[in-house]
């Protein structure tokens, strides 16, 4: 019992050592760190939980050795700056956001710069207001600061998120293809980056897919082929969105991706099939937003909408139309069919791999 | 009355750059593993040089990357572990970095005898 408990405690300081070593990276060391802990317990009387945590101590924080030997091997050390902790039973699901340390500065920099901007820009509003009382509303303009704060924020983040997951720096060493395919298929290990976006990004696809869907039902405007559309274009969305959170909640529980759910994922532009075909046996009825006005003033986020016309496209334009729809047909099945022979041959690789 | 931490770092400092030579120096009389080497510098240092489990490792990975030191896996009492020898080329680095070392140490021993 208690030299499964010890075994217990060792295993969970490797696994955590191992979940802050990039792709590719953890083979071999951990086996050693693994042999490295069973030596110093040895020489202290054998496997007891009193000397694996002695041994363990002595290691240092297992995320810090992880950063230590990644900085090593060329990778650049990662801060977290976002965190979700989910527990479950005895057991803790992590999502995080993380930078490269070589962005980190760069984005502290932009974040005071916006912070800075949308202050000042706000305090001046407010100043407005109250020297000419009938221009405006304080509520609405902390409101729009406030939006607009986190609009920029969510953009700077995503945008150094992107660079940090982008960067050379962070690719695996070259190796020989086999294995850097054998890698990809057989240990397609996640990130906290990777599940954490991928759970973001689902949430934020879903959002997006119940406002347009919204708009297009309330709008009462618009033509049955632009409703259409819109529908498809939410439902799209909608189920992109879906498979992408599920795929990361798969992710977080299973530490791999899904090959099938990859796939599955793909299929979302399927939904835009009908439409298209609609819009190719009736271009005219097809709407498209325009500003119809040359003077604009908004004082709030609906006020846009007041500018906005939806008008259908002019019968010059249908066979272009036509033309387009057709075009967007040919290259959704295309994709498709590639989706599909590449999920194919992934798995039949998989397969031979794993053998 | 001076600031403990400061003299702390500088210690660290120090031994972060001794550390390699005398990996190098253990590794130039025999192969050993991992954990044979963090109990050898304990023992013939008297503790000094004493160096934290997880600051062994990458250092020991830093000194492969170089082509200073070569790996290898072994089966010993049915348990795997990674042996490190030194290579030609860590010798020739061994032999320079123990030359510079000495002529360092001299230098500042000389400054400080003058003190």
């Amino acid at each position: 019992m208690e030299n499964r408990r010890a075994i217990e405690i060792m295993e969970d300081y490797l696994k955590k050592v191992q979940e802050n070593l990039p792709e590719g990276l953890d083979g071999d060391i951990i086996e050693e760190l693994r042999s490295h802990i069973i030596d110093m317990v040895n020489e202290r009387g054998g496997l007891t939980v009193e000397n694996v945590e002695w041994a363990i101590k002595r290691m240092g924080d297992p995320i810090k050795l992880a950063e230590e030997i990644a900085r090593e091997e060329g990778y650049l050390k990662r801060k977290r700056i976002f965190e979700i902790n989910l527990r479950w039973g005895d057991k803790t699901y992590r999502w995080g956001f993380e930078l490269n340390e070589d962005i980190m500065e760069i984005f502290t920099s932009i974040l005071w710069f916006i912070v800075i901007i949308v202050l000042f820009t706000s305090l001046g509003s407010i100043v407005y207001i109250f020297s000419t009382p009938q221009s405006g509303n304080i509520v609405d303009v902390l409101v729009n600061s406030v939006g607009s704060l986190i609009s920029l924020l969510v953009f700077l983040f995503i945008s150094m998120w992107l660079l940090s997951i982008l960067s050379p720096e962070n690719k695996r060493p070259v190796v020989r293809r086999i294995i850097k395919r054998k890698e990809k298929i057989l240990v397609r290990r996640t990130s906290y980056v990777k599940t954490g976006g991928m759970f973001f990004s689902g949430f934020f696809l879903i959002i997006i897919a119940v406002f347009i869907g919204w708009f297009t039902l309330s709008y009462s405007s618009f033509t049955f082929v632009t409703r259409i559309v819109g529908l498809s274009l939410a439902i799209a969305f909608a189920y992109k969105g879906s498979i992408l959170v599920a795929h990361s909640i798969y992710m977080a529980f299973e530490g791999k991706e899904s090959l099938a759910i990859n796939f599955v994922g793909s299929l979302s532009i399927l939904v835009m099939i009908p439409s298209l075909i609609l819009i190719n046996l009736y271009p005219s009825q097809l709407q498209v937003p325009i500003i119809k006005s040359t003077y604009i003033e908004i004082k709030r986020i609906s006020d846009i909408l007041k500018y906005v016309e939806f008008i259908v496209i002019p019968l010059q334009y249908s066979i272009l139309i036509q033309f387009v729809s057709i075009i967007l047909i040919v290259a959704i099945v295309l994709y498709i069919v590639l989706k599909a022979a590449t999920f194919t041959r992934e798995k039949k690789i998989y397969e031979y791999l794993s053998t | 009355m001076f600031d403990k931490s400061i003299i702390e770092s500088w210690i660290s400092e120090i031994k972060r750059g001794i550390i390699e030579l005398c990996i190098l120096a253990l590794l130039r009389k025999r192969e050993m593993y991992g954990y044979e080497i963090s109990k050898e510098l304990r023992s013939l240092t008297s503790d000094i040089l004493a160096i934290e489990e997880g600051t062994l490792y990458p250092l020991l990975r830093r000194l492969t990357k170089r082509g200073f030191l070569e790996e290898e896996w072994r089966i010993v009492d049915g348990r795997p572990r990674k042996y490190y020898k030194m290579t030609d080329k860590g010798l020739q680095m061994y032999r320079e970095m123990k030359v510079l070392w000495f002529s360092i140490t001299d230098e500042v021993s000389k400054l400080l005898r003058g003190d």
